[in-house]
């Protein structure tokens, strides 16, 4: 079924592929391929690999239940709350907050992941930012504070 | 003989105390670095060069440490690919394949200590080529012109043509959803946007890291997070097994063409680690299919499988630096980093360098001799503190996992975009694995597809629209017939097995 | 105007407080908009290490990387994020002001999106053959070309709209060949484009003076032309310009940074006079040199005119050569 469904949006984004291609404007190229030829091509492969995929379809072996999909949409909703919070509010900060929940998930008692989360976060601040010297945010909502 | 000379005058600079306490250090740092995910050798000695700057090192001594994170991060971008099935860096995503299966039998160990001894092999064995081939290798490299690339893609993908998977048809749907990734942002041959949907951030196309980084590491966290909704999290178990003398024996014909090769695909300018580790893979696997004694089980934990791509894109590390070093031309993205490093201490790099400033040159190269029984000697005793990775709870590891992944992809663009888009991948990287696809046939179809049709549009640029021009040289003639052998040898041989299996059978019926 | 009085009284009193303590950065940062060792890098290392080195700060500038599009990325950034950040200066090329004149950076956003503040320096085309090419004079190539436009191929770092088409654009018209007739090969960028020259597979590039230092003294390749107003000092004195040689194909490459569009005249007066103070430097001048440059002094309000007018004359070249309508 899973297969089915994919296989159905293969299609139907090979064919939004194919068509966008097709619209691009090239005021002049120096070849006879030019940027059209290969994702037409391939978009063509993909839909007839979809059609495939959809008459003969693999029997399917996931079977998620709903506690396992309540825990990957929190994973998700997780991760990217993590992304938002990453530049705003800082590494320090949101490593601290999405880490804590993170070890909460996988069992461990809300004390000890908040004491985890708040020791990896700052050490890795300092080993990230001072000593490898990347580029890790400090946060732009508290830019002004300091 | 005069290379002789030469290298000794190289040793005479490798060996001062500075240059090795640097060595020492950039290739520690480089392990580091390269172990991490998302940071790769790019980061590293970007991180180094003004640090180097700053402390006002001799150039010859900066290049030392700079090469040193270099390939340094080859070595340890295998560790996370083999114990955590996330790669630490480009070059280390073919070693998930066989490196990640083994560690879950509990050989997490020999695995380390099998790739660590490859990584070596095909480090010094490239060395020892670069030193008596360099400047002719450097000729033939420029000789390599659009259409012997797209020949060598071609001859790349029938190599990989049988890569893991369950279905045939869901390999090639993966290398197709890999090559229409590649094909988004500007076009290179006439300026236009393709497939960005007016993000500015697609314009460069979409980067390799973030899709390696989604697809393999945050959907790795989503398989984490369903096993212990399952409670099936199974503890790896941590065998004691060090690398033994009958795994090297097995692998080292495995190890010397996975060097050759990793070092040829190197010194090309158009292709790095990425594209030498695959097809090593590839080619290992595609005539492994002919060896009697050992069965090829290649992706569930074949040791061929982790010796090659590990020999392989370490020896094109080494590779990268001959066009660097003979003609000023980067051989790989790192290397235009170290050209821009040498710029900065005031050396033109180029022809001229090897006769005007020999000491750097060859003290470069002896320090990689240094450097690497180094990363062999630091490696083999680390492969036990490594290996306890595995016994740490999930709910430590996950995300620390977590954090790296953001902090590397964060520290390319700086930008948050990146890290939506990771998480977007990583989606569809499970979705894909729960549907039995294998990811790394769209990282190949990513990373071989751009240079495919850059060059074949290339070529045809050159002749006008005359297709002729695929064949015109003894080079194309070559990578022809070695396509021809790749799809034919391995099913010529195959039914020869049947054919004396069916004998056989036969045999035993009378 | 619907402003309210004691709103307009505040304003007031701010402004004034404002220019009572005038500009002083905190945690001043260069954005290179491209990879770390990248041409931007470059850019940023000579105000970030040049700065100190004249002495006008204590600590070097810390540079920060956002590559994509030739500076796309950041500007797209700077526009939506720190329109107001006196902090951060971005480097940019003429590669980059090539993109806005062709509508490539955003659809809202043109050169009236910055504040354009300092010049790094300048670079300039030259034409660039094999050291075995049978040409020694631009007009010589020329002339081989014209007969037959299709039998010799130019390769080059970029695609059509880039900067090495553009010179490769012009030098065909100012000696009466259709661009559209010419065979052109893009590259990734300069290395692969030499690399394919040394090769054989291309026999005309169109590259930059910077990038050749060293390469042409080792004999392998033969610059015919700089593509610079005048004659350069230097290594390339020798070389004579496209225009003594009677054709009319100039292409200044400029290097430079910008401010967001909504930087307060403080902040901008504030860098731009360090900028000056900086070309009065030695050590800075020296800073430009090494990074394969020739300085140009140009800063504040003359810089955002000049910036603005290049702008123009590539939108001109640009519509000319059928890229935009």
């Amino acid at each position: 079924m899973y297969d089915r469904l994919f296989a159905g949006i293969l299609l139907l984004l090979s064919g939004l592929m194919v068509w966008t291609a097709l619209q691009l404007e090239v005021p002049f190229q120096y070849e006879p391929l030019g940027p059209k030829a290969f994702p037409v091509m391939l978009g063509s492969l993909m839909s007839m690999a979809a059609i495939w995929l959809f008459i003969k379809p693999d029997s399917n072996s996931w079977h998620p239940t709903k506690e396992i999909v309540k825990k990957l949409v929190a994973g998700l909703v997780l991760l990217v709350i993590y992304a938002a919070l990453f530049e705003r509010a800082g590494f320090i900060i949101a490593t601290f907050v999405v880490g804590s929940v993170f070890s909460w998930l996988f069992g461990e008692t809300p004390k000890r992941a908040g004491i985890y989360a708040v020791v990896m976060s700052v050490v890795s601040y300092f080993l990230m930012a001072s000593l490898l010297q990347l580029n890790v945010p400090s946060g732009t909502w508290w830019a002004g504070l300091f | 003989m005069d290379v002789l000379s030469h290298l000794a005058t190289g040793f005479s600079v490798a060996l001062l105390p500075l240059n090795i306490f640097l060595v020492l250090m950039g290739c520690f740092i480089g392990t580091l670095i390269g172990s991490l995910p998302g940071i790769g050798p790019i980061n590293g000695v970007a991180i180094l060069l003004p640090l180097a700057y700053a402390l006002g090192l001799p150039p010859e001594s900066a290049l030392i440490l700079l090469a040193g994170v270099y390939y340094g991060a080859e070595y340890g971008g295998r560790i996370s690919s083999i114990l955590l099935n996330v790669p630490g860096d480009a070059g280390a995503i073919m070693t998930t394949l066989d490196g990640y299966p083994l560690s879950r039998k509990g050989e997490g160990g020999r695995a380390l200590a099998l790739s660590a001894v490859s990584s070596f092999a095909g480090s010094i064995g490239a060395l020892i080529l670069m030193v008596f081939t360099a400047p002719m290798l450097s000729q033939l490299a420029i000789k390599f012109g659009p259409s012997e690339y797209v020949w060598l893609m071609v001859f790349a993908f029938t190599c990989l043509a049988t890569m893991v998977g369950s279905r045939p048809i869901k390999t090639l749907v993966g290398v197709v959803i890999g090559l229409l990734l590649a094909t988004v942002g500007v076009d290179s041959g006439t300026g236009v946007l393709r497939f960005t949907m007016g993000i500015p951030n697609f314009f460069d196309g979409v980067d390799f890291l973030v899709v390696v980084i989604g697809m393999f590491a945050i959907s790795e966290v989503f398989v984490l997070l369903e096993s212990w909704a399952l409670n099936d999290l199974k503890i790896t178990p941590i065998g004691k097994s060090f690398v033994s003398m009958a795994d090297m024996m097995h692998v080292k014909w495995v190890v010397l063409r996975s060097t050759l090769m990793g070092f040829l695909i190197g010194v090309l300018p158009g292709t790095g680690a990425s594209i030498a580790s695959a097809v090593a893979y590839g080619i290992e696997k595609r005539f492994a299919v002919g060896d009697k004694e050992h069965k090829e089980h290649f992706g569930e934990g074949d040791i061929r499988g982790l010796a090659a791509p590990e020999a392989a894109n370490n020896a094109s590390a080494v590779g990268a630096m001959v066009p660097m070093l003979t003609l000023g031309i980067p051989g790989s993205g790192t290397t235009a980093i170290l050209l821009g490093a040498l710029m900065m201490f005031n050396i033109t790099p180029g022809p001229l360098l090897f006769e005007q400033r020999p000491d750097i040159v060859w003290g470069l190269i002896a320090s990689m001799f240094v450097g690497n029984i180094a990363l062999l000697v630091m490696n083999l005793p680390m492969i036990g503190i490594f290996v306890r990775l595995l016994s740490i709870r999930q709910s430590y590891l996950v995300p620390v996992i977590v954090m790296l992944t953001f902090i590397g992809i964060y520290s390319i663009h700086g930008d948050s975009f990146d890290l939506y888009f990771m998480i977007l991948l990583g989606v569809i990287g499970f979705l894909l694995r729960k549907l039995h696809f294998s990811l790394a046939p769209v990282i190949l179809g990513l990373v071989l597809g751009e240079v495919m049709e850059e060059n074949l549009r290339r070529a045809l640029s050159i002749s006008g629209g005359d297709w002729s021009i695929l064949f015109n040289g003894p080079i194309t003639y070559g990578l022809a017939a070695a396509t021809v052998l790749a799809i034919f040898v391995p099913l010529m041989v195959g039914s020869l097995k049947k054919r004396k299996a069916l004998a056989n059978m036969a045999d035993m019926e009378d | 105007m619907k402003f309210k009085l004691p709103t307009l009284v505040l304003a007031a009193g701010l402004a004034t407080a404002m220019n009572a303590a005038a500009f002083e950065p905190s945690k001043p940062e260069c954005i290179a908009p491209a990879k770390p060792g990248g041409g931007f890098d470059l850019t940023c290392r000579i105000i970030s290490n040049g700065f100190k080195e004249a002495g006008l700060t204590d600590i070097p500038m810390a540079v920060k990387f956002m590559p994509g599009g030739v500076g796309a990325v950041a500007y797209n950034h700077i526009n939506a994020n720190r329109r107001d950040d006196g902090n951060a200066l971005v480097a940019f090329s003429s590669g980059s002001l090539l993109n806005i004149a062709q509508g490539k950076f955003g659809k809202n956003l043109d050169e009236n999106s910055a504040r354009w503040v300092g010049a790094a320096g300048v670079d300039y085309g030259a034409v660039i053959v094999s050291a075995d090419a049978p040409w020694n004079t631009l007009a010589e190539l020329v002339a081989a070309v014209k007969a037959d436009p299709t039998k010799y191929v130019v390769g080059a770092g970029g695609g059509v709209g880039s900067q090495d088409w553009m010179k490769a654009a012009i030098l065909m018209k100012s000696s009466g060949v259709d661009p559209k007739s010419m065979r052109y090969v893009a590259y990734e960028g300069g290395g692969e484009a030499t690399a394919a020259l040394m090769g054989g597979h291309i026999q005309i590039y169109p590259g930059d003076v910077g990038e050749m230092v060293g390469q042409v003294a080792a004999g392998k390749l033969k610059m015919l032309a700089v593509m610079a107003p005048e004659r350069l000092e230097g290594e390339f004195a020798q070389i004579p310009t496209a225009k003594e040689q009677g054709f009319d194909a100039e292409w200044t490459i400029l290097r430079g940074y910008y401010l967001g569009p909504d930087v307060s005249d403080d902040a901008y007066n504030y860098w731009a006079g360090q900028f000056e103070k900086a070309y009065a430097s030695d050590a800075f001048l020296k800073a430009v040199h090494e990074k394969g440059l020739i300085p140009l002094k140009m800063s504040g309000k003359t810089f955002d005119t000049y910036v603005k007018s290049r702008v123009v004359y590539m939108r001109e070249l640009a519509t000319e050569a059928g890229l935009i309508k």
